[in-house]
């Protein structure tokens, strides 16, 4: 039976009323970013992958960029790298091997490059307003190596290993760092100028300790907002789990009032939206995009992406304890096997270099003479696995993270690719921490993924992924080839100058060794995922790779 | 001089197992016609895909992100590889892990529900298990079956083999239900006792007379069962517990490019869509024409 005429007239309004809803709310301005408009803004927003659920970093390392960048805009540290301009980058990046006071005033090394004493800024005061003092820098030291779950005892050895000895409060503005070998200081400047030499307000977290906690980590853990107990730039405000958080600005902080006083940090986990709300100007940062988005982006007026150096490599590690990578002359095989340059074109789409070393060749007195030259060559490929009698193709699981779209790529470009030298690649997908757990466990033939030092220290470097028993050593090297490069090691870390000539060729050959063993194969360095609208200033290119919020302004000029 | 005596012969007032009234046999619509070309085409493409696919399916063969064009007809993924000849050479995959789970989930599921069906009622552990075995089959059917399917790859991993097992697995209890119910319809007639009267062996009963006459509605399930076979294939893929790469799989290829769909490059997630999409549609269709339509 058909409606009324009056439920019909009725019915049609309601629609005509829902539609022009639905118009007046699409056009609506959402009233956050003010992208465009020219004047100097004191809010931005950020659209990340996902959202931080731990800022305790002696609780637990929880990967993911918003857990490290809020952590990191809520701590500081007693010194830090300077930014300075990098030739061929349009942004600035970190000076690697000089350091700047932070939360301390100055410092200074005793002649025999043992003993650092740091002088602490005076009436510097933490987000919660109790005073820096050298007892809170002792107890945050102390708490560190309370917990295993932060790993800090693994990245402060050798440096440091008894911290009731090793750091101590001289008077209420004067601590002092002692180590025992010369070598350790670069690293452990490096280390203390990272989040993991994060300083906390020991007043503030000793009111929540008790017996069973006595440093506060439960506590702190027990909810995002227990969070401000740091004297970083920025504190968080609210926390709206899987959609937003909102930071707003430290007035304590030691540089005095930042331009950008809150900080909305939005959930977006799908890498084109956010993209494309980045163009739209919906928001003003936009993280952890893919890099054919950026390479989208490079043409829109709108948007800027940072070009500079990076410390992320992209590497292939070979289980040496496993056929076929038992044997070095399949690893350098293998080498030669790898379309590097298509890899950085195609699958980064120029958002990579080309890059097959471990070390920062801009560090003093590097020597890249000793590396063996390894270009994509299928004939040499195929040439040297003759030589050693191997009958191809030669087969082997290549372990990727199904969380990495770019590494996923490669490994798809690198198994058609390696055909042609006598290499059957077959691509294995797993969640992260599956191939990190299965990797430490030996039970991966090879494994291909993005990495980096927290310290661009060149012995920190060599080490990771070369220790014994290492978190990052999934190559198990040993043997003849593996006890002459750590005799090199041994050399250089004897030197009184880490960075110093004396240890800089020793750091070089010893990279020439890791080269020629083939045990990891690095393919690129990978550039910033980030992009801004072109009207937000400031970025510079953090060791970490993440953004120093405090640098940042928005408004005004566009950047080109 | 020795006789042997004939077997015992059926007694001559054995009811007859009861068959479908013929009904006239309704015309075929355009639609129907349509589904069925298409879904041949399917079949045969699952065939002959691989060897009619214009590039190499597993290979980078151009640059990366490329449009639909008259060298890469479905343009190409974000590693270079053809979209086109990968969506051909992935409808042999997806047909064959659909075609095999499907088989091998009704003569499962036709095995465990005669099973069921012809114990449950009895006393004794028999009757316990078939009644524990009726309840497992409703918990399996509980639970979605995205999840069942996670479980089974992630502890056998992710091969071809694992695949036609996990689907088989999900699907079976449906088939098993439906020939269960038919059973408990019809082992109560009187011509199963007539033939077990004239002797014949419980087992021998079962297969002659109970089977044939409980099976058909699992028979005419199968092209659902198909349907759901080949989007569960895709759903593993797209969740990234499919096939690995390179292999060209339609969830997979899917996922792999739904990322691009949203920067308007739409062709990489685009062409296998549609190609799930005609399968699944016709298949549906047709399983419409010859189940839903004949009930009613």
């Amino acid at each position: 039976m058909p409606a009324p005429p009056r439920l019909r007239r009725l019915a049609r309004a309601a629609v005509a009323v829902v539609a022009l809803g639905l118009v007046a709310t699409a056009c609506a301005d959402t009233g956050d970013s003010a992208s465009g408009s020219g004047a100097a803004r004191d809010t931005i927003v950020v659209v990340t992958g996902d959202q931080a659920s731990n800022v305790v970093r002696d609780y637990g390392f929880t990967n993911g960029t918003d857990n490290q960048e809020v952590t990191n805009s809520i701590h500081a540290q007693l010194i830090r790298k300077p930014y300075i301009a990098e030739e061929g980058a349009n942004v600035q990046v970190q000076d690697l091997y000089h350091f700047e006071p932070f939360l301390a005033q100055s410092y200074d090394v005793s002649p025999d490059g043992k003993v650092f004493t740091f002088h602490l800024r005076q009436g510097l005061k933490s987000q919660q307003g109790n005073e820096l003092t050298a007892d809170d820098v002792v107890w945050s030291f102390e708490r560190k190596f309370s917990s295993k779950g932060g790993g800090m005892p693994g990245y402060y050895a050798p440096m440091l290993t008894d911290i009731d000895k090793q750091v101590v409060a001289v008077d209420k503005y004067t601590v002092t760092f002692t180590i025992d070998q010369p070598g350790y200081g670069f690293t452990l400047l490096g280390n203390l100028a990272e989040n993991i030499g994060s300083i906390y307000d020991s007043t503030y977290l000793k009111q929540h300790a008790t017996a069973d906690d006595p440093y506060a980590i439960q506590w702190g853990v027990s909810s995002m907002m227990n969070g401000n107990s740091g004297f970083g730039p920025y504190m968080l405000q609210s926390v709206t789990p899987n959609q937003e958080i909102v930071m707003t600005a430290n007035p304590n902080y030691v540089f005095g009032p930042l331009p950008i006083k809150t900080m909305i940090r939005r959930v977006v986990p799908d890498a084109a939206t956010r993209a494309n709300m980045l163009v739209r100007g919906d928001a003003d940062v936009a993280l952890d995009l893919r890099p054919s988005d950026q390479a989208d982006l490079a043409s829109n007026p709108d948007v800027f992406t940072p070009t500079a150096s990076s410390n992320l490599y992209h590497s292939i590690t070979l289980n040496t304890k496993q056929a076929p990578f038992d044997n070095r002359t399949v690893r350098q095989a293998l080498a030669y096997a790898v379309p590097y340059d298509q890899i950085v074109k195609d699958v980064y789409h120029g958002r990579a270099y080309a890059y097959q070393h471990l070390l920062d060749d801009k560090q003093p007195y590097y020597d890249e003479s000793t590396l063996p030259k390894y270009t994509y060559d299928p004939a040499r490929a195929k040439a040297l696995l003759a030589q050693a009698g191997i009958t191809t193709p030669v087969s082997f699981t290549l372990t990727v993270s199904n969380a990495s779209p770019s590494v996923q790529d490669s490994a798809v470009v690198l198994a058609s690719a390696a055909k042609d030298a006598g290499f059957d690649v077959k691509i294995n997908q797993v969640p992260a921490a599956q191939l990190f757990s299965d990797g430490l466990a030996g039970r991966l033939q090879a494994n291909m993924g993005t990495g980096s030092a927290v310290t661009m220290s060149p012995p920190y470097e060599l080490q990771l992924v070369t220790q014994p028993g290492g978190g990052s050593n999934l190559s198990f090297w040993s043997g003849p080839d593996y006890d002459a490069f750590a005799q090199v090691m041994k050399q250089g870390l004897a030197s009184t100058d880490a960075i110093g000539p004396e240890a800089g060729p020793l750091w070089s050959k010893a990279e020439g060794m890791l080269a020629d063993s083939a045990a990891n194969i690095f393919v690129a360095r990978v550039m910033s995922p980030y992009s801004l609208r072109a009207d937000v200033h400031g970025y510079a290119q953090r060791t970490d790779r993440r953004i120093d919020y405090a640098a940042i302004t928005a408004g005004g000029e566009q950047n080109s | 001089m020795t006789s042997t005596l004939p077997p015992p012969a059926a007694p001559t007032d054995t009811p007859a197992p009861p068959t479908a009234a013929r009904r006239p046999r309704p015309r075929l619509g355009v639609g129907t016609w349509i589904a069925a070309a298409l879904l041949g085409l399917v079949l045969l493409v699952a065939v002959i895909g691989p060897l009619i696919a214009p590039h190499d399916p597993t290979g980078v063969v151009g640059l990366p992100s490329r449009p639909p064009s008259g060298e890469h007809w479905g343009g190409t993924d974000s590693t270079g590889m053809d979209v086109f000849s990968r969506t051909l050479a992935g409808t042999r995959i997806d047909v064959a892990i659909a075609v095999f789970s499907t088989l091998l989930a009704t003569a499962l599921g036709i095995v465990v529900g005669l099973a069921v069906g012809m114990n449950e009622s009895r006393r004794g552990p028999v009757g316990m298990a078939a009644r524990g075995l009726s309840r497992l089959l409703d918990l399996l059917q509980a639970i979605p079956v995205v999840i069942i399917g996670l479980v089974v790859v992630s502890f056998f991993g992710t091969s071809t083999v694992t695949m036609i097992l996990a689907i088989a697995v999900i699907l079976m209890p449906i088939q098993a239900r439906l020939t269960r119910t038919e059973v408990l319809r019809v082992r109560g007639d009187a011509y199963l006792d007539a033939a077990r009267q004239a002797g014949q062996h419980e087992l021998r009963v079962i297969v002659k007379h109970v089977l044939p006459n409980s099976v058909r509605p699992a028979l005419l399930n199968v092209s659902v069962i198909l349907g759901i076979s080949i989007v569960l294939t895709a759903a593993l893929g797209f969740l990234g517990v499919g096939l690995p790469p390179p292999t060209p799989e339609w969830g997979s290829m899917i996922a792999h490019g739904a990322g691009d769909a949203a920067v308007g490059k739409w062709w990489s997630a685009g062409f296998p869509a549609a190609a799930l999409c005609i399968t699944v549609a016709s298949a549906s269709v047709l399983t419409h024409r010859f189940t839903v339509n004949r009930v009613g």
